[in-house]
């Protein structure tokens, strides 16, 4: 029997550092201060700074200074650098894939927070499991959908979008909305916008 | 691909629609948008119930073109038939077959994973889906539409 594309994640990374390739593998020709992995990865300083540098050791990624900043960045000539790319990509690259899909709807305002929750976003997710994409904003199914199923075709996996405008997931939060409560306590992954813009759209 | 290679595929098999069969499909089409209409329903069942009027759609459509879909997959088929038989633009077939999953996970799954404009949105859609499946069967399979169809 052959192991699932989401063993192969789990056996070979663990939550921290499946999440720091994930964002430096998904974007290749971005360098991110450490502050920033921190923000996006949602993990702590010390084990995402702990597993940094052993990817800068291997020579997966790269450590750049300007004056006092630190930048780190996926290094694209190390000799595995592709394969690892793919791994990252069928495993779990799910938030950096949608983050490219979704980008032009973001760029535009049509979404102002997405992020994935279930079992991915709680590294739980099976060979068959679904992406749950929470989107927040003015984009309508009809804008969401040929991103969601670009994502789709590069991750081999299904993506479950909900697409909620912002004055009705508020209205819904605040009226009890069991799904909703569970999303924004739970774990999550965001792809546009951060924790606390979701605390303050909920407001 | 054509409704022959799909029936080559056995994804569809032959089958010879009757007037009262479009009739009854349209009267479950016509029924479930009435019924997605009503606002004191769950935005999850609205949209549910407004899929299925896409999928009678869907079915009837096929149906005129003399086939229906194969057991395994039938949903899903029917839903893609849009495209060989009313010649529905890809991008809507796409977004219908996204609900389906999505409708499935309100069914069995989940609740609540719909908001009021999403079901809005697919209403819409569906209405005017209607009115392409009637003009294209207006123009191709006459005989089959139902009596003071509008």
């Amino acid at each position: 029997m052959g192991t699932l594309p989401s063993e192969v994640g789990d056996i070979l990374f663990g939550r921290t550092r499946r999440a720091v390739l994930g964002l430096l593998l998904g974007r290749p020709d971005e360098r991110f201060h450490m502050r920033e992995i921190f923000r996006r990865v949602a993990s702590g300083s010390g084990a995402v700074q702990r597993e940094l540098g052993h990817l800068v050791e291997a020579g997966l990624v790269r450590r750049t200074s300007e004056g006092r900043q630190v930048y780190f960045s996926a290094n694209a000539d190390a000799v595995v650098f592709r394969e690892l790319q793919a791994i990252m990509e069928k495993t779990t690259g799910a938030t950096e894939v949608l983050r490219s899909e979704l980008a032009p709807l973001v760029s535009s305002g049509q979404v102002v927070l997405a992020l994935v929750y279930g079992s991915i976003a709680a590294g739980s997710q099976t060979a068959s499991s679904d992406v749950d994409l929470l989107v927040l904003g003015d984009a309508t199914l009809t804008d969401i959908v040929p991103a969601v199923r670009a994502a789709e075709a590069r991750l081999g996996r299904e993506v479950n979008p909900s697409v909620y405008p912002i004055g009705e997931f508020r209205k819904r939060l605040k009226g009890g909305t069991a799904f909703l409560s569970r999303v924004v306590s739970g774990p999550k992954l965001f792809i546009a916008g951060d924790e606390h813009d979701l605390e303050r759209l909920a407001r | 691909m054509t409704l022959s290679d799909w029936l080559a595929s056995r994804w569809i098999v032959v089958h010879e629609a009757s007037p009262a069969e479009i009739a009854d499909l349209f009267a479950l089409v016509d029924r479930d948008l009435n019924d997605a209409a009503v606002p004191r329903l769950s935005a999850d069942w609205r949209l549910g119930i407004t899929y299925n009027a896409a999928l009678q759609l869907a079915i009837l459509a096929l149906a005129a073109a003399g086939f229906r879909p194969a057991r395994e997959r039938a949903h899903e088929r029917a839903i893609l038939s849009l495209r060989e038989t009313a010649g529905t633009a890809e991008a809507i077939v796409n977004l219908l077959d996204s609900v389906r999953r999505k409708r499935n996970q309100n069914n069995y799954e989940r609740a609540g994973t719909t908001s009021t404009a999403e079901a809005k949105e697919l209403y819409e859609i569906v209405t005017v889906l209607r009115g392409q499946v009637v003009k294209w069967m207006k123009k191709n399979h006459k005989a089959l539409i139902p009596r003071g169809l509008a």
